[in-house]
Formats: C-alpha cells, sequence, structure tokens
C-alpha cells in the first residue's frame, strides 16, 4: 500500500462527531401555531422564607445536599408537563411545591419518572418524595405517608357535542382511555362489572403510559371518551381550543397527596406543615388560581388524612 | 456483410432469430405500482393532517436535536461500544476449553437474550436502585473483614449513587450494551468457528501464542464474517435506542418528539418527525456500513464488475 487510507472505522466515527456538532449548533426553540400552554406567563410564587422549626424537620440527607429531588410525571398538564425546552418541568405541583421547599431552605429538583414507577422510587430512595397528582387511597396509604394539598374528582370528556352519544353512567361496550396507574382505572372497573353483571358488554379499557396520550387518543377519534382527574380533564378540554368538552359533573373528589416515605413522618408533618404557612399568606391560593384551579383548593392539610 | 451466406450448406441450422424473452407481467405490475405511488404521494399532499411543515419543525426544535444527539447517538455508539467489545470476550470464553468459562459464557447469553430490552431497561431505571441504593466498589466482603480485624477504613474505594446514575444515558448506555453483547457474542462466535482450523493451527506451528493467534490471525478473518451482522445490530440499536423511554431517560429523540406531539395535539406530524430522523440516520450507517464490509472482504471471493448495472441493462427493455 504505497499511503495509508484512515480506517475506515475512524471515518465513521469522525463523520459521526461531525454530524453531532452540526447538529448541535443549530435548532429552534418555538412552533409554529402551537397551543402551547395556557397560563405560561404564570409569575411564580413569591419567593418564600425559611422557616426554622421546619429547617429541622428536614430529613440529614436532604439537609447535606440542599435539594430535594422529586419524582414525577411529567406528562399531566396543568399539574406537571415538560415545557418547550423539554427539560423543565412546570405546572401546579411544581410551583406549590417550590414554594413549600423554599420554606425549608432548600431547592427541587424535578426528575421525570413514569407515573407507576414513583412510589417505588420514593421507597428505594431514588426520590426523596413524589409529587405528581397522587390521589390519597388506602392503598397507597399503607404504603408510604402521603401529605393532602389539593382537592381533586374525576371529570369525564368526549369529542365537541359528544357525537358518540357517551354516557357515564351507560358506557358498556365503548373505548373510553385512561391513564394508566390512575384511581380511574378502578373506577372504570367497576363500571364494567355492572355492565357484565347485567349481560351487556364490558367497557374497553384503553390504557395509555401518558394522560398526554389519552387527550390526544380522544381527539384523534382512537376513544369515545375519556376520564382523568378533573384539573387536568378540564384542562385538556381548554387547550384542545374547543375539540372536546367537558361531560358531567366532576365526581369522587378525592385530595391529591405529597409521597413522603413511610420511615420521614416528621418531614412529611414539616410539609404539611408549609402548606399550612403558604395558605395562611395566601400564596397557596394564588398559585393554584394561576392555574385555574380554584375550585380545588382545601384549607387543611394533614398527613394520611 | 461479406457473403457468409455463400458458404452456408443446407444441413446448418438457419439465422438465429433472438428475440428477449418478454415479460408482459411486469409491465401489470409496475402500472400497477406506479398507481399506488401516485395515491400516496397525493395523500402526501392533499390530507392536511400530515402537516409536513409542522414535521420539519418539530425536526428542528432544540430538544429533539438534543435528543438525537445526547439520547439517540450517543447512545448507540456507547451500547455498540460496550456490546462489542463484551461480546468478542463472551464469544472468545464460550469457545475457549475452560469449562468454567464456557458456562459462565453461556449463562451470560441465555440470560440476557431471553430478557426483553424493555423489560430490561426499566428493571435498570426503577429496580436497581430500589434493590442497592449505592454500590461500594471495594475489597470483596470488606466491611465484614474490616470489623473482624476492628480495621478503621471498610475497604471500599469509592462508591456511587446508582439512584442518581440511574436517570442518566449512562444507565441506558450500559443496559442495551449488556443486552447487545449477548447478541455480538452469537455473531462473534460464528465468525471465529468460519475461520479454518488450520489457520490457527499454521500460527501456532510459527510460535504464536493463543492470544497472538487470536489477534493476529484468526479476529481479521472472523471479520469478513463478523461485520455484516454488526452492521446490521447498529441499526437495529439505532432504533432500540427509543426504549430508554423505559429508564426513563428524557433526552431521547423519540420521547421528545412524542412529548411535542401530545403537547401541541399534533401526533402524527411529531410521528413523522421521529420517523425521518431515524431514517437519515440508519441511511448514514447504511452507507458506513457498505465501505466497512469492502475493507474486511477485501481479496475475499469474486469481485463485482463495476459497470454491472449498465452490462445487464440490454436484457431488461425486451417485452
Amino acid at each position: 500500500m504505497a499511503r495509508r487510507r484512515p480506517s475506515p472505522a475512524i471515518t465513521l466515527s469522525a463523520s459521526a462527531a461531525i454530524v453531532a456538532l452540526a447538529l448541535s449548533a443549530c435548532g429552534s426553540n418555538s412552533l409554529s401555531g402551537s397551543a402551547g400552554a395556557s397560563g405560561t406567563t404564570t409569575t411564580p410564587a413569591a419567593a418564600q422564607t425559611a422557616d426554622a422549626k421546619l429547617v429541622a424537620a428536614l430529613p440529614a440527607k436532604i439537609k447535606s445536599a440542599g435539594k430535594i429531588v422529586v419524582g414525577t410525571d411529567a406528562t399531566y398538564a396543568p399539574n406537571e408537563f415538560l415545557d418547550a425546552d423539554g427539560k423543565t418541568v412546570r405546572g401546579m405541583d411544581v410551583d406549590l411545591f417550590n414554594a413549600v421547599a423554599q420554606k425549608f431552605g432548600v431547592t427541587v429538583q424535578w426528575v421525570p419518572a413514569s407515573f407507576d414507577s414513583i412510589i417505588l422510587g420514593v421507597d428505594s430512595g431514588k426520590y426523596d418524595v413524589g409529587v405528581s397528582s397522587f390521589t390519597i387511597n388506602p392503598d397507597r396509604k399503607k404504603q408510604v405517608n402521603m401529605v393532602s394539598y389539593f382537592n381533586a374528582g374525576t371529570q369525564w370528556a368526549v369529542l365537541k357535542g359528544n357525537p358518540k352519544k357517551v354516557n357515564p353512567d351507560a358506557a358498556c361496550g365503548l373505548n373510553i382511555g385512561v391513564q394508566k396507574g390512575t384511581v380511574q382505572i378502578d373506577d372504570l372497573t367497576a363500571r364494567s362489572k355492572k355492565c357484565t353483571d347485567a349481560g351487556k358488554k364490558p367497557i374497553n379499557q384503553i390504557v395509555e403510559q401518558a394522560q398526554s396520550k389519552v387527550t390526544a387518543d380522544l381527539v384523534g377519534g382512537k376513544v369515545d371518551a375519556m376520564l382523568a382527574d378533573s384539573p387536568v380533564g378540564l384542562y385538556a378540554v381548554k387547550q384542545t381550543g374547543g375539540q372536546l368538552e367537558a361531560l358531567g359533573a366532576t365526581y369522587d373528589a378525592a385530595p391529591y397527596g405529597i409521597v413522603v416515605p413511610k420511615s420521614e413522618t416528621a418531614f412529611a408533618q414539616g410539609i404539611a406543615d408549609a402548606f399550612t404557612a403558604l395558605n395562611a399568606s395566601g400564596d397557596y391560593k394564588k398559585a393554584i388560581q394561576n392555574w385555574g384551579n380554584d375550585t380545588g383548593a382545601i384549607s387543611t392539610f394533614a398527613v394520611n388524612p | 456483410v461479406s457473403a457468409p451466406a455463400s458458404t452456408e450448406t443446407t444441413d446448418r441450422p438457419g439465422i438465429i432469430e433472438a428475440r428477449p424473452v418478454s415479460h408482459p407481467w411486469r409491465w401489470v405490475v409496475l402500472a400497477g405500482l406506479a398507481i399506488l405511488v401516485a395515491m400516496m404521494l397525493s395523500s402526501f399532499i392533499t390530507n392536511k393532517r400530515w402537516d409536513w411543515g409542522f414535521a420539519f419543525q418539530v425536526m428542528n426544535q432544540s430538544p429533539v436535536l438534543n435528543g438525537l444527539v445526547r439520547g439517540t447517538i450517543v447512545g448507540t455508539i456507547g451500547a455498540m461500544i460496550i456490546g462489542v467489545s463484551l461480546g468478542v470476550l463472551i464469544a472468545i470464553m464460550r469457545l475457549s476449553e475452560n469449562p468454567v468459562l464456557q458456562w459462565v459464557a453461556f449463562v451470560y447469553t441465555w440470560f440476557f437474550r431471553a430478557i426483553p430490552r424493555y423489560v430490561l431497561l426499566a428493571i435498570l431505571g426503577s429496580g436497581v436502585g430500589y434493590l442497592y441504593a449505592t454500590l461500594h466498589v471495594g475489597v470483596p466482603f470488606g466491611q465484614q473483614i474490616s470489623s473482624a480485624l476492628g480495621l478503621q477504613s471498610d475497604l471500599t474505594f469509592f462508591s456511587l449513587d446508582v439512584n442518581t446514575l440511574s436517570n442518566s444515558i449512562i444507565f441506558g448506555i450500559i443496559g442495551l450494551g449488556l443486552s447487545e453483547a449477548a447478541y455480538m457474542a452469537e455473531i462473534a462466535r460464528a465468525g471465529i468457528l468460519s475461520v479454518d482450523k488450520g489457520q490457527a493451527e499454521a500460527a501456532q506451528a510459527l510460535g504464536m501464542n493463543n492470544g497472538r493467534t487470536m489477534r493476529r490471525i484468526v479476529l481479521p478473518q472472523a471479520m469478513r464474517v463478523i461485520v455484516p451482522p454488526t452492521g446490521n445490530e447498529a441499526i437495529a440499536m439505532v432504533k432500540d435506542t427509543s426504549l430508554l423511554a423505559a429508564i426513563p431517560i428524557i433526552a431521547e429523540l423519540f420521547y421528545q418528539t412524542s412529548a411535542i406531539g401530545t403537547r401541541t395535539l399534533r401526533i402524527m406530524p411529531a410521528f413523522v418527525a421521529a420517523t425521518l430522523w431515524y431514517l437519515i440516520i440508519c441511511s448514514i450507517l447504511m452507507v458506513g456500513q457498505y465501505y466497512l464490509e469492502r475493507h474486511f472482504g477485501r481479496g475475499f471471493g469474486q469481485k463485482k464488475p463495476k459497470n454491472k448495472r449498465f452490462a445487464r441493462s440490454g436484457g431488461m427493455g425486451g417485452a
């Protein structure tokens, strides 16, 4: 060989590196005609000052790290969702819990996770707490401490004008969309059992990994109706620009809870106290109103209510 | 032209009236396909739900590009590096004469070939940190030994926080790489076995030891058999990086395009954007694979004639 050609492997990896560099150099941050998240102009809740009594209740691990690692399923707009940069988690839960963390004098690291892995993650110490619109129910209370901070019910939604004539009390044989691991699945399963007991066809649950996919399924016509927590269902109706409408009233109201490990009862009580202080100063209400969720406000914050 | 007919005698066959075989069905199929393609193209333009403009915009979003580079491309390269090097090692273990090594290699391949990648990644993402929150690297049973001897140190060199690591691309690369190694081991084993035994024997006759024989004689020849399926594996790996969402790693192409799709409720254009990026990346890899195959196939088998396409074209136009 007269002259050495660079080996193909080197050429390949070099060109891969060039492509990678070229790609990371450009890219736009805006989408034309995108609905975006409404309430994007929210002003973050007023900065809170740390409370010495609360700081004392912090677990040692958080105190030394200076931050609370929070597991959240960022597909649940408006409570928690990814911002347009594809990294930042935003939403009502985020505003609320950021204010709580300020009371403790620490920051929050929001870690997107899949909803059904969050409680396991809190148990294992992967996350310090879970903040992801968890409805408090007996099963969850058995496994972890739950601090109530909001009241949400279940809301049905259908396409504008209800073209399929869906009736929540007679949904036998229909395709109904719902997110994996939610309390709405139990609700649907009970309704489906009523159908089969009456000799009718069962409800066909279309269970999606993410709530945003459920909403998309409804808009796209894959499902006839969907069930979701009231803030989320109502937000989807608003967000889809008149393509959807709420069906019936909110029912089965139940509190949302912050998920805290069973072993950290003092910390859980501290979080409840922080919420009580935020409520007294009016910042709690302000944060909730910002996201159009005023009706879900509560005034008593408790551990495992 | 110069009167060959005059030499022709009656017992010789006449001039052959050679006509190409006609292929009428080819034309029928061609017409059918042309209509299908035309219908597809027209639907691309007329069906507004494709929303191409939006799809191209999604392709150019910074989070999408970031996911493409840091999730898909880095993930593929990292996983293939682990997969190929570990795979070759396991193949050599499998072919060694040491029964313990053989058995370990077999168990490894058996385990990782049987676990779906999605399941493996979900376990790595949520389960491992639950079992072992921190990983201490040190002397085996160091804690027990030091407490028995009453030492100050517990013989741990450094500790890794598994839970912090488990959301990073490193875990994704490890997961995909471990799984890939099982497949690569089989490919490398087939490649090594394809090299004639005489080659190794000749090398040994020249006084080479086992390691050198493998490095200098067997593996270079095995590459001819190993490279084509490895290229396939690399292309498959590009697509498998979309499974990283199971961990979950959010800096990844499909996660980011889906996030845009669900946020704007324009699902299909977001899928199109992801599809186009995967097509582009895989096409580049296929070109690379062609040159790699040519490099390692040197001096083996027949060379393709350069103008093969044109040489054949005479027979095509018939019918």
